[in-house]
């Protein structure tokens, strides 16, 4: 078991993100005032729904619950991984549409928004911001050249930094904005989900000159090689 | 809140405000844990007590573990100045610290004595 | 650049929150007794103390002097953070994978601290001894960050510890000379 904790630590949308590369079953034990919910997802979408044991399978209800999650989802929540045959196949609806979808609606706890002077560039995500996203996007989007902080964005749109930082939140979680490194020359800060695991990370050159680290480095190979061995 | 628990309070807070009467151009006093929370203050306005605190915590740490390190005994206060004022950091007790921040300029014998003794006042109380 | 045989001492920062294992990893990596300012914690964070300055450990490897500095984990300390990382060949940001309570905490360190030093990080997920833990490859996905960047770890374990620091090195240096393409990546993850 290795993904798990509480809806009140790790919200839904986030833990939906997370879950995106995996194929199983999610538990979220006493989500919807104590209902139970359970989702059965393959690599990012949603094969059955089931509230304390009733399938839901419209679309507009399936929505409905989606959004009572990423509102007042609570309680703990545990995945376990399975083969796609053992899965029920009720359903077939992408979870990051329907999470794009719903809009959050109720204050985020303060230590979930980000900092106000972290700075977020766009990410390369392709097709169309949900209607509910719609205001906040296009009033921040314009602003995300060279990279936008909620203390940036509160003078710009004169908002409070509180309200900038859950717009920031917002699109944050469903992955329209991405944050801005210090000496990131690219134009994205991070790599699309689904990237080839080559070494071309986009890691920001280190300030030091290099041979110092490379001996360094051959030095902790070996010590490590000689122990491990 | 208990009675005792509420006493604590005020006393720490008359504390800081005889203080202040004491030294009148003082520019704020604070008290905090070791670990850096406020506890009570009484800062000019502007000022961050929050920040005032943590800094007040780490400086006090800093300063323990080189006192430690030169064998000079438990510390007792450590200053550190600038140009237009100073900031004086006083041990309160094994779990206290007293913040005392202070224009450029002032009586440093009279503000050592008061503070030392609000500073013993503190110990006793935390 | 001067060839200059065996420079300065390198620095190393290691941050995260409270409980993540920053001073334990700094006691497994360094060679000296490591130099902790330390305050008795006045909330319950579950354990008896808490750095409020910083952790200092060194490591010489060769001649080459390594100094590793460990963070405070609270908020109230981020000025810390800055002041630490000045200079740094790098950035760990542990958190411990047994309390996902923390993540988001794990993640506003990194943010707030990348976002204001140009520094190169990997994340170090730790309590990977344990069965009942999130694996390092879920918390990229939830960093939003490549896996390679992601490493599970027992922080007490030195060739794990190491092998961290390895493949912080190992990104860096990737970067700084995209032509070379080195010959293996080092890994130490154990599988169970």
């Amino acid at each position: 078991m290795s993904i798990f904790g509480h809806l009140e630590d790790l919200p839904f949308s986030e833990l939906a993100r997370v879950t995106q590369t995996q194929t199983g079953t999610l538990f979220l034990r006493t989500a919807l005032a104590g209902r139970s919910v359970e989702m059965h997802l393959q690599t990012g979408i949603l094969l059955a729904l089931f509230v304390d044991g009733f399938p839901v399978r419209d679309e507009q209800r399936v929505l409905t619950i989606i959004n009572q999650l990423v509102d007042q989802g609570s309680g703990t929540f545990d995945f376990q991984s399975a083969h796609p045959t053992q899965l029920l196949h009720d359903t077939t609806y992408w979870l990051n549409d329907l999470l794009h979808r719903a809009h959050a609606r109720t204050a985020v706890p303060e230590m979930r928004l980000p900092h106000p002077e972290t700075r977020f560039i766009a990410t390369r995500r392709p097709g169309a911001v949900a209607p509910e996203l719609q205001p906040i996007w296009q009033r921040v989007e314009p602003l995300l050249e060279g990279g936008a902080s909620a203390v940036s964005l509160a003078r710009q749109l004169q908002v409070s930094e509180h309200q900038a930082r859950t717009m920031l939140y917002s699109l944050r979680a469903v992955d329209l904005i991405a944050p801005l490194r210090a000496a990131s020359s690219a134009t994205t800060p991070v790599p699309p989900l689904d990237s080839s695991t080559s070494l071309a990370v986009p890691i920001t050159s280190p300030p030091v000159s290099t041979s110092p680290m490379r001996r360094l480095l051959g030095t902790l190979r070996r010590l490590t090689q000689l122990v491990a061995s | 809140m208990t009675t005792t628990a509420m006493s604590k309070q005020d006393t720490l807070r008359s504390a800081l405000a005889n203080l202040r009467a004491a030294l009148p151009e003082l520019r704020g006093a604070l008290i905090a844990t070791t670990d850096g929370l406020p506890i009570t203050q009484a800062m000019n306005e502007g000022a961050d007590a929050n920040r005032v605190a943590a800094m007040a915590a780490t400086a006090l740490g800093l300063g323990k573990r080189i006192n430690d390190t030169l064998d000079s005994g438990d510390l007792t206060e450590m200053s550190i100045s600038g140009k237009e004022g100073q900031v004086y950091i006083y041990a309160a007790g094994r779990k206290g610290v007293l913040a005392v921040v202070a224009p450029s300029g002032m009586n440093l014998g009279l503000l050592h004595l008061e503070a030392r003794d609000t500073a013993q006042m503190i110990s006793e109380v935390l | 650049m001067t060839a200059d045989l065996m420079g300065g001492p390198l620095k190393l920062v290691i941050s995260g929150p409270v409980g993540a294992g920053k001073t334990t990893f700094v006691q497994t990596l360094s060679e000296t007794p490591v130099i902790a300012t330390e305050a008795e914690a006045s909330e319950d964070i579950g354990k008896l103390n808490t750095t409020v300055a910083f952790d200092f450990g060194t490591l010489n490897l060769d001649g080459q002097e390594l100094h590793i500095y460990g963070t405070p984990g609270q908020d109230r300390f981020n000025f810390m953070w800055d002041v630490l990382c000045e200079g740094a060949l790098g950035l760990i940001v542990l958190v411990a994978g047994d309390r996902p309570q923390d993540f988001t905490h794990a993640r506003n360190i990194l943010e707030y601290i990348t976002s204001r030093n140009p520094i190169p990080f990997v994340i170090g997920v730790t309590r990977q001894d344990l069965e009942y833990v999130w694996r390092p490859a879920d918390l990229a996905v939830y960093f939003n960050l490549d896996p390679l960047q992601v490493m599970g770890l027992n922080a007490t374990e030195p060739d794990q510890a190491r092998g961290l620091l390895i493949r912080l090195l190992e990104l860096t240096l990737a970067d700084a000379a995209p032509v070379q393409t080195p010959t293996h990546t080092f890994s130490l993850e154990t599988t169970c």
